[in-house]
């Protein structure tokens, strides 16, 4: 009796002809995620992926593939010889010690050479049950218990499906350079687009003495908790205070939040073309902040070419918090250091800016910082997670 | 880069001779001193003496001395032992609104669990009056807590005088002190101010961290908090921490012959400073001028953030906290700042500069002079105009 992880895929099935680029990529994945474990090997067969693993390494195997995205489910399951009699009696060992009032019997027959049909095996196996356990009945509907055979050249036992969260694996959709700021939503920015298969590269704006060594290390942190789901992660930190420093005095007060982040949008741009990455991700919603208003947002997008996506804009703080929560982020996200965003707050910011308005206000600046900008690039600590 | 470390109040740095004595004992007399055998003996030797020395301390007697893991350990365990002994009818138990959250944080424990708490107010120079006393405590109040100095802006209470007020009004009410910020600094003798407990703990006076003690004036009956194997003739469990016990004998041995020396040597240094900011400083307030200890300054500046000064100090090798470094984690816990009356523009600039006595003259100098610059600086950055000095 061997363990095995069955993965299901959903939606990568139906990508035609790139389908096998799709599954390689899930493989690889999942292999990159389970690395860490001595037991495991990887199989490809019709329609899922199987991870053999220990029975010891198991649980921490299930813990860590459900967070590959392009899983829809998984299942733990047990590998024996296609034999009528071994499958009964496996079976009937395995469920003595479970507590069930209602079960069903899902079987599916994958190897036509076995000598019986699908229904024909869930009867015989639903009778041995009914037979065995006492005051028990067969429903077809959520049972207690659903004993699944799938017989193919072997055979394979399990009980249940975990849902994981789908979407697509990770690099399928190429690389974007994300704005990290260490709050709640940027790491789930990240780890939405993630989901739809994208590598993300993190870009972090460093101002110490304005952001602490804590701060920087808690967006350290962030991206290792979200790199558990990315497989890896290249951080960037900016060293940004000369940049910020100078903003704040050249420019008018009221809007050095929105051309704080016409540079950081600028530099992110960099880094990803660095990177090959081909578009920019910000955790922005609308309406959260002063800074995310329409105008706000048009007047920070302006200043790149590449496309930005924000993948939270249409969601309310609490949704987003729900998602930090699930993805582990949350409780790292709200340890309370001063950010950059929090420093240089003005009294009374704008909400409205027009980009025409952006434009004069950085024009003092044109004169000084692109060798800035050059020297916070070369200067960027870079972390593989 | 010279570091001038000014936060001793979180913590100091270690004695050498606190750190030989104690790898010297790591290596060679590691045995329990539970063990029936020579090397049990010699630990239990080592204890004892150490236990004697800290007694001798603040007058007490060795029986007195209960070792603990610090402070934060000796308030839960007097206030809890103290209120879960306590029986028949209904009663009270006060403490001052300033204290160290290991203390106020029991006491709202207490509270949430129906016990009537009341709250010593403060004056603005973060002192408990007498009159406030005779209002809160009265024949129904089983225990004071009172700090002896404050942690965030030094306030000294005269705890002979409040001591010998309390016990007028209820001499069976449970003197208690936090004294973790005066000991070895401002000399306490148990035996003249009524105290019936007092904390106290190594690493504010060059010894180890994890290690303090608990007096606990003989005849007083107290629930112990940890039991087990009935260490501390069964009021502590827990095999002794004998090294950091060693450590922190040590530390008082050489901190007690000159508390008086170094109290001078450090007044010096804070007034040089204190004086300073209060002729020359723009927008700056001095949190608690009089009665403060000398090891402790509090320094308020309008229009700049606390942790971005600390950390634009520390750029330039100069350590300082905001508020108390136990605290400084939790935006909440200016209740200090707030219990002094101190505006808000005031309360989110401020730093604690604590000093030790081997801060130099020198490195004050500096110091005022990094840390006006900064501060200058920082209010370019965030557009604050200074008012013109009257």
């Amino acid at each position: 009796m061997r363990h095995v992880i069955l993965v299901r895929y959903g939606e990568i099935s139906l990508k035609g002809l790139n389908r096998r680029y799709f599954i390689d990529l899930l493989a690889k994945n999942i292999r990159a995620t389970l690395q860490s474990l001595e037991s495991t090997k990887i199989q490809k067969i019709q329609g899922r992926i199987i991870v053999h693993i220990s029975e010891e390494e198991l649980e921490s195997g299930l813990e860590k593939i459900q967070k590959v995205f392009g899983i829809v489910s998984v299942s733990p399951a047990i590998v024996i010889e296609s034999d009528f009699s071994v499958i009964e009696e496996t079976m009937l060992e395995q469920i003595k010690d479970e507590k069930f009032k209602t079960f069903r019997v899902t079987a599916k027959r994958g190897d036509k050479n076995f000598p019986m049909q699908s229904p024909e095996i869930g009867r015989r196996l639903g009778a041995a049950v009914l037979k065995t356990v006492p005051d028990i009945k067969v429903v077809m509907k959520n049972p207690e218990l659903n004993i699944c055979v799938e017989v193919r050249e072997e055979t394979y036992l399990y009980y249940k499906a975990i849902q994981c969260n789908g979407g697509l694996p990770v690099g399928c959709s190429g690389k974007s350079a994300v704005l990290l700021s260490g709050g709640i939503d940027s790491p789930v920015a990240t780890w939405m687009m993630a989901k739809r298969g994208i590598e993300p590269i993190g870009v972090h704006f460093h101002s110490f003495p304005f952001t602490s060594e804590r701060a920087k290390e808690k967006v350290i942190d962030l991206a290792k908790i979200v790199s558990h789901y990315t497989g890896h992660f290249k951080l960037y930190v900016i060293p940004f205070t000369e940049i910020q420093t100078k903003i704040v005095e050249l420019c008018p007060e009221r809007q050095t939040t929105i051309i704080i982040r016409r540079y950081m949008m600028r530099i992110t741009e960099a880094i990803a073309k660095q990177n090959e990455a081909l578009s920019l991700t910000t955790g922005e919603s609308l309406g959260q902040v002063a800074s995310q208003t329409q105008e706000g947002l048009g007047a920070t997008n302006a200043v790149v070419n590449l496309p930005v996506f924000r993948p939270l804009i249409g969601m309310d703080k609490q949704e987003i918090i729900r998602i930090a929560e699930k993805i582990g982020t949350f409780e790292t996200s709200i340890l309370p250091y001063e950010d950059c965003c929090t420093i240089f707050v003005p009294k009374h910011p704008e909400t409205k800016p027009k980009v025409e308005n952006m434009d004069k206000s950085e024009i003092p600046m044109e004169a000084v910082v692109e060798p800035m900008i050059k020297k916070a690039i070369e200067e960027a600590e870079i972390y593989k997670l | 880069m010279d570091e001038i470390y000014l936060d001793n109040a979180a913590t100091t740095k270690p004695l050498n001779e606190v750190i030989e004595v104690m790898c010297e004992h790591l290596k060679t007399n590691y045995g329990n001193p539970s063990s029936l055998h020579s090397k049990g003996f010699k630990a239990e030797k080592a204890v004892k003496s150490a236990r004697k020395k800290i007694a001798e301390s603040i007058q007490a007697t060795p029986e007195e001395i209960f070792f603990t893991s610090g402070g934060s350990e000796g308030n839960n365990t007097i206030i809890k032992g103290i209120v879960d002994l306590a029986h028949g009818e209904t009663y009270n138990i006060v403490t001052t609104v300033i204290e160290h959250p290991a203390i106020l944080e029991v006491y709202k424990a207490c509270e949430e669990k129906g016990i009537e708490v009341r709250y010593l107010n403060v004056q603005k120079n973060g002192q408990v009056t007498l009159e406030e006393i005779k209002k809160k405590v009265n024949k129904k109040t089983i225990i004071c807590s009172i700090m002896g100095v404050n942690n965030e802006i030094g306030s000294i209470n005269d705890l002979v005088t409040l001591g010998k007020t309390i016990k007028g009004i209820n001499p069976h009410c449970v003197f208690h002190t936090d004294y973790v910020q005066g000991y070895m600094k401002i000399p306490l003798n148990v035996k003249q101010t009524g105290l019936d407990a007092v904390t106290i703990c190594a690493h504010k006076i060059g010894g180890p961290k994890g290690i303090g003690a608990l007096y606990i004036r003989k005849g007083l009956n107290v629930k112990p908090l940890i039991l087990g194997g009935g260490q501390e003739k069964g009021f502590r469990s827990g095999t002794e921490n004998v090294p950091s016990i060693i450590g922190f004998a040590k530390a008082v041995e050489i901190k007690n012959v000159s508390i008086h020396n170094r109290f001078e040597q450090v007044l010096k240094l804070k007034n040089k400073m204190m004086d300073y900011f209060d002729e020359k400083g723009q927008d700056v307030m001095i949190n608690g001028k009089d009665h403060c200890s000398p090891y402790i300054l509090s320094l308020s500046f309008r229009g700049v953030k606390a942790e971005v000064l600390l950390h634009a100090l520390e750029a330039i090798g100069i350590y300082v906290s905001t508020g108390s470094a136990c605290s400084s984690n939790k935006k909440k816990h200016q209740y200090v700042l707030e219990a002094i009356g101190l505006q808000e523009s005031y309360r989110e600039g401020t730093i604690r500069i604590s000093f030790s006595e081997e801060n130099t003259e020198e490195d004050v100098d500096k110091a005022i002079y990094k840390i006006e610059e900064t501060v200058a600086q920082l209010r370019v950055l965030t557009k604050y105009r200074t008012k013109e000095k009257k």
